[in-house]
């Protein structure tokens, strides 16, 4: 479980985050959403440990973030938007093996870099230099880069943002291989086809929704503004009453009325 | 006022783009639809001489400003007025000050909370705005955008598409690459779409759904109304 309680934080000189509570239970898939510069990267920075925070604390699983890092146990790991970002090596294969040299913790799932190479199938690329592979390929990379620390908590800061839809179920799908043992928290601009358990909405530092799926809709609904797709049936010969204003309402009004 | 004619890329004996030919005149926006590793990028790189074809031409007619994909890669400055500011400088337009809050008001940055920051320590969004605006003032004849949407909250996204509207009324071009089909549905006046170093289609987005589709691009809602009642909208087509 994280836990963050009353958490302040400046970046710049500028206030943050003020008293901020949050928590996420294990096992939760996570959606942040909010406007540029609401405080989104800065949450997972903080949550991730990259930030200390001014005041407050952030527990992870009872204990605080400087005590795992202190004893070497990956407890979050983090994908950041540009993968570029997150590489130290040149070839791919010794990015992998620099993930075995500084922890000490018990490994289940991947014993040694052969196993991260052979589950993320990687084999083709294994000997490339990183900055020739595709946009892809980097990101599939920085991906099995984070997971064979083997962490139980992890951190997407938008890492779909650059990649196409299929290059995306392809991310999702080995997301999907763990979902039984990591607790995925993850920044979106997308309200995309996919449903997390829990949905946050932050504005300005402060988080102002806070619930699951039915309530976001709720929630966004009040933004929601089809006048373009309106605007649009004009040109196309199809005035369509004005009571007529959600997607579902408008394909069902042509379909009685045109079809 | 753009024209790449039959333009070929190799590199690392690979070929990345195929005999290439794609034409925009003065004003128009134009998107670039396309898996990773079509092209796309290395399009952008040729037309703005970042790197050389293996074959065939390109000729611009006027100044490019380019955006890269990733927003780091533009920026340089210590200071937000000093970036935005750059190319104005160069060029030695006058009123450099107003010319910056002008564009900076285009991305919705406020002046007065923003130009005296570093640009490296905004956050993503922010910069990309930063870049968008750095560019923006130095008014070129053609602007190439290496997925400007990525990274940008809706609000962020409506504020683009409204920028966008407004300085190719003025007369600049632009292309555009992305990823969101409903983004360029909004602004572009045709789509092209790269599949393995090819142009596969060139045409209104209207046109392209079905391979949008295919292609697992989510599309517009009126894409999915045009495939669910494709009798009504081709005979208003024909019509």
């Amino acid at each position: 479980m994280i836990e963050l309680n009353n958490v302040s934080f400046i970046y710049e000189k500028k206030t943050v985050f003020d008293e901020l509570n949050l928590s996420i239970e294990n096992g939760q898939n996570v959606a942040i959403f909010g406007d540029n510069g609401s405080g989104k990267s800065t949450l997972c920075n903080i949550i991730a440990g990259l930030y200390p925070v001014e005041t407050g604390t952030v527990i992870i699983d009872g204990k605080s973030i400087g005590y795992w890092r202190k004893n070497k146990i990956p407890k979050v790991g983090i994908l950041f938007q540009n993968p570029d970002n997150q590489f130290i090596r040149y070839r791919v294969i010794d990015e992998i093996e620099l993930t075995f040299k500084y922890i000490t913790k018990e490994r289940r799932l991947f014993k040694t870099p052969a196993d991260v190479v052979n589950y993320f199938k990687l084999e083709d690329v294994k000997n490339r230099l990183i900055n020739t592979l595709s946009g892809g390929e980097k990101q599939k990379l920085a991906l099995a880069c984070v997971l064979s620390y083997e962490p139980e908590y992890l951190i997407l800061d938008e890492p779909f943002a650059h990649l196409d839809p299929v290059n995306e179920y392809l991310i999702r799908e080995i997301l999907r291989g763990f979902r039984d043992e990591l607790t995925i928290i993850e920044v979106s601009q997308k309200e995309s086809d996919f449903i997390f358990d829990r949905y946050i909405y932050l504005s300005d530092g402060k988080i102002i929704f806070n619930g699951d799926y039915n309530g976001f809709t709720e929630f966004r609904s009040d933004n929601y503004d089809t006048n373009e797709i309106i605007n649009w049936l004009k040109t196309k010969g199809i005035n369509l009453p004005s009571e007529v204003q959600s997607e579902m309402e408008i394909i069902k009004y042509i379909r009685e009325n045109y079809a | 006022m753009l024209k790449v004619d039959g333009v070929s890329f190799e590199a690392n004996g690979k070929k990345i783009l195929n005999n290439v030919s794609l034409e925009m005149r003065k004003g128009e926006v134009r998107g670039l639809l396309g898996p990773n590793g079509s092209g796309k990028t290395t399009l952008l790189d040729l037309i703005a001489g970042v790197k050389k074809p293996s074959g065939g031409s390109i000729t611009v007619e006027g100044e490019i400003g380019y955006l890269f994909q990733f927003p780091e890669r533009n920026i340089f400055a210590e200071n937000v007025f000093d970036e935005i500011a750059f190319w104005a400088r160069n060029k030695k337009m006058s009123q450099i000050n107003d010319r910056v809050r002008n564009v900076m008001s285009s991305v919705r940055l406020d002046f007065n909370g923003f130009y005296k920051r570093s640009p490296f320590l905004l956050s993503y969004g922010e910069k990309r705005k930063v870049s968008i605006a750095s560019i923006l003032i130095g008014e070129p004849d053609l602007i190439l955008f290496d997925e400007p949407d990525a990274g940008l909250s809706k609000k962020s996204m409506e504020d683009l598409i409204y920028t966008i509207r407004e300085y190719s009324e003025k007369g600049i071009s632009f292309l555009i690459v992305s990823h969101n089909l409903v983004f360029l549905s909004k602004i572009t006046d045709k789509i092209d779409i790269l599949l393995n170093g090819r142009v596969e289609f060139e045409g209104q987005f209207e046109e392209c759904c079905e391979l949008c589709r295919k292609l697992h691009y989510k599309p517009p809602f009126e894409c999915e109304l045009i495939l669910n009642f494709p009798e009504i909208f081709t005979k208003f087509k024909n019509s």
